[in-house]
């Protein structure tokens, strides 16, 4: 097991479904206590990430919208590994 | 002499090599010009008929030809797969340790299954997206299989032809109902994000088919590993799924010679501008086709559009006639949903795909376009697809001198 590490999955310009489909292909390569930081500007990625966490039963610790970035942090808890 | 490389004999790589030298055939002649091709395999396989040959039996024969033949005859071809690229030194290095040097390079490679990237998916998976053997294959077996639930979907983002796999399930539902199997057999249709389709709108279109059609989607799933002996497929959600047949696009990646060549990302994907489609940071590099790391389809009519424009930029270029062209990220994949209709996903980088109704007209015109695809691919019907895609495809300008 490898130490907790931030990755950052930068979304900014892309439109919907880019950042879910972006998020989807970095939780393949994150472990549990990993932390996605993830910055989106698709005004729909707050929604998508809200149902995201909710049916993978991870952890959102942060979610916030400052001059058009939305910025979510996800910890990675509900990996079965 | 200015060289032109092409790497990479798909719809990108064999279309812009024919619009260049069909183009630039004075300045060939004269010796001002070369334009070479490399290719891996020297097969060209229509990749979209993949699909016919695993859910409707289609020959495999009939959806491949040599790459040579074509190609137009002012282009120097060889059948050598690239090991190296080094844009530093302007030099391709291949298998055979030939050294290609280029002016322009145009890398279009296309896109590989990473076949080990889940454990036992492989052993346990059939997939009919990457050759004609493989498709064959689910066709052999989708006879055989009488009860219990077929899973199909996709593993991880990106792939190759977003919309089949959900053609996929469209077409295996078609075949269980007409052989009067239905009532045994499920359909399961898994992906790692919240609906089968990645545009919201076209998701809205295709669940509504996949309810009145008894297909089950399992949203959130993304596989963790396979057990090809009990068939059961854990995912790293802790939903597990029991299957009696998986026919699950696979995980896809950059070729080798692209990653060992460190000039993409972690799965080897280019960086590229997406309306230049100039790998970043380069003034004579060009990624187009699935290799480039856009974001729009890795699908065959976007490989076209993005050759388009390539070889338009750099005819103009040699010939220093001040016009540009941007690409506009324009798809247009059709989708066959089963029973004789199809609709079209149409979007650009700008504009969202409109909700779209499945049509016979739409799989006729899925038809139509597969019939024209060797001639297309020749460069000779862009007069046709300029009318067809209009000013949707590309942004042309002349830029004024500075």
């Amino acid at each position: 097991m490898t130490e907790p590490r931030t990755i950052l999955v930068d979304c900014r310009g892309m439109a919907c479904p880019g950042p879910i489909t972006e998020v989807a292909r970095a939780y393949r390569k994150a472990q549990n206590g990993d932390i996605l930081d993830i910055l989106a500007t698709d005004s729909a990625f707050t929604s998508d990430i809200n149902a995201w966490v909710r049916a993978t039963k991870n952890e959102l610790i942060g979610l916030e919208e400052n001059a058009g970035v939305i910025r979510a942090s996800v910890k990675i808890t509900a990996k079965k590994q | 002499m200015r060289r032109i490389l092409v790497l990479g004999g798909g719809t990108a790589g064999t279309l812009v090599a024919n619009l260049l030298a069909r183009e630039l055939g004075a300045e060939i002649m004269k010796g001002d010009v070369e334009i070479t091709l490399l290719d891996e395999d020297g097969n060209h396989v229509f990749q979209p008929n993949l699909l016919y040959t695993s859910f409707k039996g289609m020959k495999p024969e009939k959806i491949v030809r040599p790459e040579k033949k074509l190609l137009h005859k002012r282009i120097n071809f060889s059948i050598d797969r690239v090991t190296k690229i080094n844009f530093t030194n302007n030099k391709v290095i291949t298998e055979s340790n030939k050294t290609y040097i280029y002016d322009d390079l145009i890398i279009a490679v296309g896109s590989k299954i990473a076949r080990d990237e889940i454990l036992g998916f492989d052993e346990a998976n059939l997939d009919f997206h990457s050759s004609q053997e493989n498709a064959l294959k689910v066709w052999e077996r989708i006879q055989e299989i009488r009860k219990g639930k077929v899973v199909v979907g996709v593993s991880a983002f990106p792939h190759k032809c977003p919309p089949a796999p959900v053609e996929a399930a469209f077409l295996l539902e078609e075949f269980f109902k007409k052989r009067k199997l239905k009532d045994n057999v499920e359909i399961h249709f898994i992906t790692p994000i919240s609906r089968p389709y990645p545009d919201p709108t076209i998701s809205n279109t295709i669940e509504r088919h996949f309810k009145e059609r008894g297909i089950i989607i399992h949203p959130f799933f993304n596989i963790d590993r396979v057990d090809s002996e009990k068939k059961i497929i854990y995912s790293l959600e802790g939903t597990d799924l029991e299957f009696e047949a998986m026919f699950v696009v696979p995980p896809h990646k950059a070729p080798q010679a692209i990653i060992d060549s460190k000039i993409g990302d972690e799965d080897g994907w280019i960086p590229t501008d997406k309306y230049t489609l100039l790998v970043n940071g380069q003034k004579n590099v060009y990624a187009i086709g699935d290799v480039a790391d856009l974001r729009t389809s890795k699908s065959g009519v976007t490989a076209h559009l993005e050759a388009v424009v390539v070889a338009r930029n750099i005819i103009a270029d040699i010939r220093q006639t001040g016009e540009r062209c941007k690409f506009t990220g324009r798809t247009h994949c059709p989708m066959d949903v089963g029973y004789g209709k199809a609709l079209f996903v149409i979007s650009t980088y700008d504009k969202a795909a409109k909700d779209a109704k499945p049509t016979r007209r739409n799989l006729l015109m899925k038809k139509a376009f597969a019939q024209m695809y060797w001639t297309a691919v020749g460069g000779s019907l862009e007069w046709l697809f300029d009318r067809y895609f209009g000013e949707d495809a590309r942004e042309c300008f002349i830029e004024e001198p500075i």
